[in-house]
C-alpha cells in the first residue's frame, strides 16, 4: 500500500532538510519511537546539542507526517512504557530515500569545504575518527551507493 | 519513593498542577494540531518531567521554562500557518495602522494637552476641541480593537474572550479619562458616552462583517470583524486629526508660530497622519481581499 498520494519520486524535491527533521529521520531509521524517545534520542545523537522540545517535535513530525516520510506504527516496540496515548512512528521507504538525499548533499557540502585552503590540517586533528582516510580532499564522506 | 525532609523536589500535587496547566495551555495551538496531537504532547510533556524529578528540582523548574518558552515558540507559526494569507496582511496592516494611530493621537496629547494656551484656543474653537477629544478617544477604541484581534486570533470567537474585551475597554476609558471623574463629572460623562458610542459602533460594524464571513470559520471571521471595527475606529481617528489639523494648522496658527507649541513645520503627528493615510488605504483594501476569501470559503475549512 503506498505511504502517501505525493510524488514518491523525487526526494530531492524536499531538501533540505531542517536540522531538526533530519535528525527525527536519523533517528527513527533504527526503530519505531514514540515523541519521547525521539526526543532523548535526538539529544544523545547530537551529543545535547539539538533538544526538541514536545511543541517542536509534534510541528516537524506533522511536517514529516504531511510529507509521508514518516507514518504512524502500530508496533508497540517499548511495552515497558507503553500507553494507549503514544503513538509510534515509523520511518517510511520514500523518507528513507529523502533522508539519504540529504546525507549525500550535506557529504558533498563538507567535502566541497574540505578543499578550503587551511582546513586540511585542521580537519585532520579535529578528530575525523572512523578510519576515515585523508585523502587530497580531506577524506570522503559521500555514502557509497545510497539509491 | 518517601520524600525526605528538606528534599526540594516537587509533590505529586505541584507536578499534576504543572501537567494540568501545560494541557491548559495546550489551547493556544490551532484545535486542529491540538486534536491531532494534544494527548501525545501531554504525554512527552509528562515523560519529561517525570525524568528531571528523578535528577533535581532545579532541572524540573529549568524543564518547565523549557517547556513554556518551546510551546509559544511552536504554538504562534502553528496558528499563523493555520490562516489565510489575506487575513494575515489584513491583520498586520491592521494593526500597524492602529499603532500609527495611538502615536499620533499620543503625539497630538503631548504637544496641546500640557499647554495652557490650548484651553483658550479650544475654549474659542469648539471643532478644535471636539476633533481632539475624537481623535484621543478613537485612538483608545483602537488600542482595544487590537487587543481583540489577537485575542480572537490566539483563542477564537468565544463568549468569555468578548466579555472580557468589554470589560478591558472599560478599564481603557478609566484609565484614559478616568481622571476627570472627580474634577469635571460633566466632561467625564460626555468622554464616556462618546467613548462607548464609538465602542458600539466599532464593534456594530465588526460583528455585521463577521456575520457575513461566517462561512470561512468562527475564529477567522471574528479576527476580520476585529479588524474591520479597528478600521471604523481608524477611520474616526484619521478624520479627528484631519479636521484638528485643519483647523490648528501647524504652519500659521498663532500658537505654533509663537512657538507655544513645539514641532512646526514637520512634526511627528503630520508624519503620523500620512503613514496612517496611506495604510488605511491599505488596510481597506487587504481587509476586503480577506473578507472575500472568507466569503468563497468552504464550510470544511472552518479553522
Amino acid at each position: 500500500m503506498p505511504d502517501t498520494l505525493h510524488d514518491h519520486t523525487n526526494p530531492e524535491a524536499l531538501l533540505p532538510l531542517t536540522p531538526a527533521a533530519f535528525h527525527i529521520l536519523l533517528t527513527l531509521a533504527t526503530g519505531d519511537r514514540h515523541g519521547y524517545a525521539i526526543m532523548q534520542e535526538v539529544k544523545r545523537l547530537s551529543d545535547g546539542r539539538v533538544r526538541l522540545g514536545p511543541g517542536t517535535l509534534y510541528r516537524v513530525l506533522k511536517e514529516l507526517l504531511d510529507d509521508s516520510l514518516i507514518a504512524a506504527s502500530d508496533a508497540r516496540p517499548d511495552p515497558a512504557h507503553d500507553d494507549e496515548r503514544r503513538r509510534y512512528y515509523r520511518l517510511t521507504d520514500f523518507g528513507q530515500r529523502v533522508a539519504q538525499a540529504e546525507t549525500r548533499r550535506l557529504a558533498r557540502l563538507v567535502n566541497y569545504a574540505w578543499t578550503m585552503p587551511g582546513w586540511q590540517s585542521s580537519g585532520q586533528s579535529a578528530g575525523r575518527s572512523g578510519g576515515q582516510s585523508g585523502g587530497q580532499s580531506g577524506g570522503q564522506l559521500a555514502p557509497q551507493g545510497g539509491k | 519513593m518517601r520524600q525526605r525532609p528538606g528534599d526540594s523536589r516537587r509533590s505529586p500535587a505541584q507536578s499534576s498542577l504543572m501537567l494540568r496547566l501545560y494541557r491548559v495551555a495546550l489551547y493556544l495551538y490551532p484545535p486542529a494540531f491540538r486534536h491531532a496531537f494534544g494527548d501525545e504532547l501531554a504525554q512527552t510533556a509528562r515523560d519529561a518531567h517525570e525524568a528531571a524529578r528523578a535528577e533535581s528540582a532545579l532541572s524540573v523548574a529549568l524543564l518547565w521554562l523549557t517547556l513554556g518558552a518551546d510551546l509559544l515558540r511552536s504554538a504562534l507559526p502553528e496558528r499563523i500557518n493555520t490562516m489565510r494569507p489575506a487575513l494575515l496582511i489584513a491583520m498586520a496592516l491592521t494593526c500597524i495602522a492602529a499603532v500609527l494611530a495611538v502615536f499620533a493621537s499620543l503625539n497630538l496629547y503631548l504637544l496641546e494637552d500640557a499647554n495652557p494656551l490650548t484651553t483658550v484656543a479650544f475654549t474659542a474653537s469648539p471643532l478644535l476641541r471636539v476633533s481632539y477629544d475624537a481623535a484621543y478617544l478613537s485612538a483608545l477604541v483602537a488600542g482595544v480593537g487590537l487587543c481583540a484581534i489577537f485575542a480572537y486570533a490566539v483563542f477564537g470567537a468565544q463568549a468569555t474572550v468578548t466579555w472580557g474585551l468589554g470589560a478591558l475597554a472599560l478599564l481603557v476609558a478609566l484609565g484614559g479619562f478616568g481622571g476627570l471623574l472627580a474634577r469635571a463629572p460633566l466632561s467625564f460623562l460626555a468622554l464616556l458616552a462618546s467613548y462607548a458610542s464609538l465602542t458600539l459602533l466599532s464593534f456594530l460594524a465588526g460583528w455585521l462583517v463577521a456575520k457575513q464571513v461566517r462561512r470561512g470559520g468562527q475564529r477567522a471571521s471574528a479576527v476580520v470583524g476585529a479588524c474591520v471595527g479597528v478600521g471604523v475606529a481608524l477611520l474616526v481617528n484619521a478624520l479627528a486629526l484631519t479636521l484638528h489639523t485643519l483647523a490648528l494648522n501647524p504652519v500659521s496658527h498663532p500658537l505654533y508660530m509663537q512657538g507655544q507649541i513645539p514641532g512646526t513645520h514637520l512634526n511627528a503627528l503630520l508624519i503620523g497622519m500620512a503613514l496612517d493615510g496611506v495604510l488605511l488605504v491599505a488596510c481597506v483594501v487587504s481587509l476586503l481581499l480577506a473578507t472575500r476569501s472568507l466569503v468563497h470559503a468552504r464550510p470544511a475549512a472552518a479553522q
